[in-house]
């Protein structure tokens, strides 16, 4: 109902998106030389540092890709990393929409979540991007994921719709709380080291199995986008059945709760602001 | 008087849709905001001081007030009446606390200066960021962005970004953007006292335009010339509350013959 309430609004206010959207990504990048390159290079070279650290100092093996024997540390860290930096990137972008865009929000009656969608959707642009250089480069290189391209795109979208979620939820409280910008942001740096990312889950010793760090990252979303994102770009396999339900279930969760939320609060932020 | 039907919700409870475009509907509307030194911007005051409910601080009590479709309105009152605090509430940017507003048709608003741009922005890339808030498609306002930069008359500084622009060119291209979208509700905050003669005279002439046309026309100003000649109808605000409705002659007389005695 609330959903079905929502994709009407998004179809009806597609033009304020798109142009929100074009406004988000140029006005990030306005006054840089390389514009929105910049956008697409910053994460790829900090995964590049990463990757030297990692494989040449630090002589980490990556385990070799089933399908495609892929075994370049470089791409291992960019299956994960990439999407990880958008999560990040994206929930930051929407939570200071609101208030960013306080201009707009005092000006007329229109639904204010198209601000968070646009802001969240203008950071997957550069994750669109970003994916088709890895989708590209792994191709030339010979390891052929271009065969994942749709389920690529699906993880994408799901992973997409899951920030929508948890943006809409941390811009309505930040617009109350500025607190919340702190929180958000230790909660999003512990999140990256409890998602399996830089390490692959296997790392984990058997012996902390007992742990709840194990049972933990067992219910962590983000760890199951990131396999999935994993299996389609580096090991060249579509996710199975069972990792799309739980993606599909955690993507509609999330914009059920967000919007909620929302919806809640929104009435009041020509108020709070 | 007509009756019109209240339809489907809006956004905020409080603020419904009315059937007959141009319509407005103010039924015992009553609006405060707490006091901005004790509202609870920090998580820390919540957590240490959960559920003190502060008392709001009344801005608008017990409004009602009907405008039909083709009427021009005007609103009046000191400083700090309440006018803004009526226009945003007519807007549906804030939701009554109590009683309901039904708006019908699209609605158009000039209330804050620079409400809608975004200041990086050229002035052309503005008019249609500003034409699909308000609700029409992106082809449309491209398609008339010509008309209105003619309208708006700001020569090559169109191409600028616009927060290299004045008051009053700021409120010339405003103004053009907000009449282009054939809206059926206008509302206008003192906003045109900004710009030179020239353009106040031919946007009183638009407006006019818009009123033939059956849009409603809220006009909220302190110039009793442009709201005489503009009005056929007043509404006085004073303190939160209706002084006065009428014929605009009656009602400014009203208030006149009020400031005089109080200064």
């Amino acid at each position: 109902m609330i959903l079905t309430e929502f994709g009407t609004d998004l179809m009806r206010y597609r033009d304020l998106l798109r142009v929100l959207v074009e406004r988000d990504f140029r006005a990030r990048y306005r006054a840089s030389i390389l514009g929105w390159a910049w956008s697409v290079m910053n994460p790829l070279l900090t995964t590049v540092v990463l990757a030297f650290v990692f494989s040449t100092i630090f002589k980490q093996v990556p385990p070799v890709g089933a399908n495609t024997g892929n075994d370049v540390y470089l791409f291992f860290l960019l299956s994960c990393i990439t999407p990880w930096t958008f999560f990040a990137a994206a929930l930051n972008s929407g939570m200071t929409s609101i208030v960013g865009a306080s201009n707009l929000v005092g000006k007329i009656n229109f639904p204010r979540y198209i601000v968070v969608i646009a802001a969240v959707s203008a950071v997957a642009v550069s994750l669109a991007i970003e994916l088709g250089l890895i989708i590209i480069a792994t191709t030339i290189v010979g390891f052929t994921p271009i065969a994942q391209l749709p389920s690529i795109i699906g993880i994408a979208i799901l992973w997409m719709l899951f920030a929508w979620g948890l943006a809409l939820l941390f811009a309505s409280l930040y617009v109350r709380y500025r607190d919340v910008q702190y929180i958000v942001t230790i909660m999003i740096s512990l999140w990256f080291y409890l998602t399996p990312v830089l390490y692959p889950p296997s790392l984990i010793p058997e012996r902390y199995a007992h742990l709840p760090l194990r049972r933990l990252l067992s219910f962590n979303p983000a760890a199951w986008f990131l396999r999935s994102f994993r299996s389609a770009l580096y090991d060249g396999a579509s996710p199975p059945a069972y990792l799309w339900l739980i993606m599909v279930l955690a993507a509609g969760a999330s914009l059920l709760i967000g919007l909620r939320v929302f919806g809640r609060r929104s009435p009041y932020f020509a108020e709070d602001l | 008087m007509t009756t019109h039907s209240m339809s489907r919700r809006k956004l905020g409870s409080g603020s419904w849709t009315l059937d007959t475009p141009g319509a407005i509907v103010v039924e015992g509307v009553h609006k405060g905001f707490r006091p901005s030194t004790s509202r609870q911007h920090t998580l820390k005051e919540v957590i240490l001081s959960p559920r003190r409910q502060t008392p709001r601080r009344p801005v608008l009590t017990d409004i009602s007030f009907r405008v039909e479709p083709g009427e021009c309105v005007g609103l009046i009152g000191i400083n700090g009446a309440g006018k803004s605090t009526l226009l945003k509430l007519l807007a549906g940017t804030l939701i009554p606390d109590k009683g309901r507003i039904g708006v019908g048709g699209r609605l158009s608003a000039l209330l804050e200066l620079g409400a809608g741009f975004h200041p990086d922005f050229t002035g052309r890339e503005n008019i249609i960021l500003n034409g699909v808030i308000l609700g029409i498609t992106r082809r449309e306002i491209l398609g008339r962005s010509d008309e209105i930069i003619e309208f708006a008359g700001l020569g090559d500084y169109i191409d600028e970004p616009v927060k290299t622009y004045s008051s009053g060119m700021y409120a010339r291209l405003a103004f053009a953007v907000a009449v282009s979208v054939q809206p059926q509700v206008l509302l206008v905050d003192e906003i045109l006292a900004v710009g030179d003669a020239q353009f106040v005279q031919r946007s009183n002439q638009r407006m006019r335009d818009l009123i033939q046309s059956g849009c409603s026309v809220v006009l909220a100003s302190h110039s009793m010339a442009s709201v005489t000649d503009m009005c056929t109808r007043v509404i006085w605000v004073n303190g939160g509350h209706l002084a006065g409705i009428g014929p605009a002659a009656e009602v400014i007389a009203q208030y006149s013959e009020w400031s005089q005695h109080r200064s």
